[in-house]
């Protein structure tokens, strides 16, 4: 039972200001935050690709008699304690930071979107079994057990991407065993299996192009946390190790440096923010956009 | 043997001359800096030390830290204390010593008020049970095996058989390992006694743990009139640095021990208690490794370090260029015959020339403390300018020490010290480790100090530590690429603060403004 439109209007009261409908308004708002997104996120991938010419000096160059210089024309973001730029050792890690991050989203999502999918759609013993390891995973607090892992296989983005991969899949297994447990019933399922097609050629075409909505939105947060969680564990040695320029190793490197020089510390910190940052409007604007179809 | 400690690879700075004389002649005065308070020594209170390494206990040859060091010995005292000049000794519980029959005795008298903190005076006989128990560990052991026997003279006189002459054991009498426990450990099995020993030191044990809290309580049995002035010593493990600056800033640390260069540049000058450059910061280059053997590669490494930017960067002013391979400023130490390794870029070009073997690519172990790495960045850098290209494996402190214990590395960077105030202490720990893990024992070294404890001449000694410097330097098992002081940073309220060159000092003596 619905109210009539003129009881939401206290006696009295103005009426509601005009405007679209909220519908409307979270698509428009999903627009722009996904136009800022991909912006952002457009940038940082120029940057990337672009750093060996743009970037000033060679990142991994030492001038020991330099270091720890302020932001001057030579050094726009000045020196690290090594003498070498900032501004380029910032520019050099992006590309590194992105494709990391991005390999860390992409082989988790790739191992549990197979493995939601088989769970999915053969149920039994294979459901059982990958959704009890999935329980078991998830029973770990998450960083204790990448840690626990990368401390294991030894630091370096090998480790890293085997430590995201084994922990990551999980979230996604469950997102499509989710979706393939409510499309297995519908009737062009049920059509298709009539028809005689075979098994793998009714996942791959029908039904993981209709399970794929939910993931790709869950994908551009995860690069969020992969982006954070890739500068968290550089930071604590497990990562990319020095001199190869890291944001997360530049923060762990700088930190001895806090109070003399708190810059070393902020910049790359900043720049890990608005990627972050970047990612989390565009999955925010996906799903907006996404959701409302 | 461990002379060093061992877990620690991070170098300290050294000190300026002109900052040491200022140090010396605050020290002289009672120690410390003025900051318009008393300078009569005030007792009682609580002092709060930071450490940042852990504490491994008190069972003495489990002993490999100087953080362990410093408050085992404040429990259970040694026979010997050294000065803080690093180069002589002084009365500890044996008031007076003195070598007899060639230099094959030593003859050890008690001081009469040398008392364990339960009460019971110190004798010779407990001092003979001490110096079995040191013998039957397996780190130590060897380095008290010259004592063949012991002979009790009376109560408070015990005598030392030598097997052969050696005029450095009072030395190693002063060791933190060295202490003196009460026979038969008074009656308790060993394991219990370690947990919560009984000592003659200034403080008796309340309280400890390896990551956590140390607390030492006032022995109010101890033989030095008047000490310790502070009734309490709570040490706190604080491993990162910014947390000591605050904690220090805040009041809530009095001390923060063995502090890094990095710390102490961002700290006033007038918190910062330096030693003269001693701590021994080393490339360790395994010869085993078939890419290692070839002495030139080892000596075209040599020639290819930029040690002014290695001292300049990581020890921020509190070091110096090395001048030699072993731990400077303490009695005995003596230069090699020729000059050692410099900065030689078309030199180091052309040993490695004439090497039978060019390494391309070389794996260096470092502890991930922020002195260290960059170091480690910088030999990186510096080998690469050579043609080799270095990748840089990073560990904890605990982590790369088993790295380069058991042998596993190829490039290992190290730190080494003196525990005593004798330059053959050292050469002492090279020889007991084939000369610091790296495969490679300098036969020279034996022979050095067979001559080095066989004579009581000062010039004989040095001739044998420059004996030893010339083979380190021939055989390039090891690159020393600087040499730095031990740091502690101090409240301007604490007083009496007096290290010796390798970082230790009297906890008793110590004491602070209400």
């Amino acid at each position: 039972m619905t109210a009539p439109v003129e009881a939401a209007v206290p006696a009295g009261g103005a009426p509601p200001p005009p405007g679209p409908a909220p519908a409307v308004r979270v698509r428009r708002g999903g627009r722009v935050k996904l136009a800022i997104g991909l912006t952002v996120v457009g940038l940082y991938v120029l940057v990337a690709l672009l750093a060996p010419v743009l970037r000033p000096h060679d990142p991994l160059a030492q001038n020991v008699a330099a270091a720890l210089q302020g932001p001057s024309g030579a050094y726009p973001l000045g020196t690290d304690e090594l003498g070498r730029d900032v501004l380029s050792r910032l520019m050099s890690a992006t590309g590194l930071d992105l494709t990391v991050a991005l390999l860390a989203t992409v082989l988790p999502c790739l191992l549990g979107t197979v493995l939601g999918l088989l769970a999915g759609y053969a149920g039994g013993w294979l459901d059982a079994v990958v959704m009890r390891v999935s329980d078991l995973l998830q029973a770990f607090p998450t960083y204790i057990l990448m840690i626990a892992l990368v401390f294991v296989l030894g630091p370096g983005v090998r480790s890293l991407l085997i430590a995201f991969t084994a922990v990551g899949w999980v979230v996604y297994a469950r997102l499509i065993r989710g979706e393939v447990a409510r499309i297995r019933g519908s009737e062009y399922i049920v059509a298709a299996v009539t028809a005689g097609l075979g098994a793998t050629r009714i996942m791959v075409r029908h039904v993981l192009p209709n399970t794929l909505k939910q993931t790709l939105v869950y994908l551009t947060s995860d690069v969020v946390f992969a982006v954070t969680a890739l500068a968290a564990f550089s930071f604590l040695g497990f990562g990319v190790q020095q001199p190869t320029p890291e944001w997360g190793s530049m923060t762990a490197a700088a930190q001895a440096y806090l109070t003399e020089v708190p810059r070393l510390t902020v910049l790359p910190g900043l720049v890990i923010s608005v990627l972050a940052f970047g990612f989390a409007l565009l999955g925010d604007g996906l799903q907006d956009r996404m959701g409302r179809r | 043997m461990p002379l060093l400690d061992p877990l620690r690879s991070a170098p300290r700075g050294a000190l300026a001359a002109g900052a040491v004389a200022a140090v010396l002649a605050l020290s002289a005065c009672g120690g410390g800096q003025a900051d318009g308070g008393s300078l009569q020594p005030v007792r009682g209170g609580t002092l709060n030390v930071l450490r940042t390494y852990p504490f491994e206990g008190f069972e003495l040859d489990k002993e490999s830290l100087n953080a362990t060091y410093l408050f085992s010995g404040a429990v259970l005292e040694p026979l010997l204390r050294a000065d803080p000049d690093g180069r002589s000794l002084r009365p500890g519980l044996a008031s007076s010593w003195s070598f007899g029959h060639g230099n094959r005795t030593l003859t050890l008298k008690l001081d009469p008020k040398a008392a364990f903190s339960d009460g019971k005076p110190v004798t010779a006989a407990d001092v003979a049970f001490s110096i079995a128990t040191w013998k039957a560990g397996p780190n130590y052991g060897a380095t008290y095996s010259v004592i063949r026997s012991t002979k009790t003279i009376d109560d408070r006189t015990i005598a030392l058989e030598l097997s052969e002459p050696d005029t450095s054991l009072p030395s190693f009498l002063a060791w933190a390992t060295a202490g003196v426990v009460p026979k038969d450990f008074g009656g308790r099995p060993a394991k219990q006694f370690w947990q919560k020993p009984v000592g003659a030191g200034p403080y008796t044990v309340s309280d400890w743990s390896t990551n956590g809290k140390v607390v030492l309580t006032r022995n109010t049995h101890y033989y030095r009139a008047g000490l310790p002035y502070t009734d309490q010593v709570v040490s706190t493990y604080a491993g990162d640095q910014n947390s000591i600056g605050l904690q220090l800033a805040s009041g809530q640390a009095d001390l923060a021990n063995e502090i890094f260069p990095v710390l102490a540049a961002t700290l006033p000058k007038k918190q910062i208690n330096s030693t003269l450059n001693h701590m021994t910061s080393v490339l360790l280059m395994n010869t085993k490794d078939p890419a290692l053997a070839d002495v030139k590669v080892r000596q075209a490494i040599g020639y290819a370090i930029d040690y002014a930017s290695v001292v300049g960067s990581s020890l921020k002013g509190y070091g110096a260029v090395p001048t030699g391979a072993l731990p400077t400023n303490v009695a005995n130490w003596a230069p090699p015959s020729r000059p050692y390794f410099s900065h030689d870029a078309a030199k180091a070009k052309a040993l490695l020339a004439g090497a039978s073997r060019r390494p391309a690519t070389l794996t260096m172990a470092y502890p991930n403390d922020p002195s260290t790495s960059l170091m480690a960045q910088i030999v990186q850098q510096n080998l690469k300018d050579l043609g080799i290209t270095v990748n840089l494996q990073a560990a904890d402190a605990a982590g790369n020490y088993a790295t380069v214990s058991g042998g596993k590395y190829q490039l290992a960077l190290f730190a080494y010290n003196a525990i005593s105030p004798d330059a053959s202490d050292p050469v002492v720990y090279l020889g007991a480790t084939g000369t610091m893990f790296t495969g490679h024992p300098v036969g020279a070294i034996d022979a050095a100090l067979g001559d080095y404890r066989r004579t009581t001449d000062a010039k004989a000694k040095q001739a044998a530590i420059t004996k030893v410097q010339d083979a380190l330097l021939e055989e390039a098992p090891f690159v020393a690429l600087g040499q730095g002081a031990q740091l502690v940073a101090q409240r301007t309220a604490v007083h009496g603060l007096r290290q010796t060159p390798w970082g230790g000092y009297d906890l008793a003596t110590i004491w602070k403004n209400k």
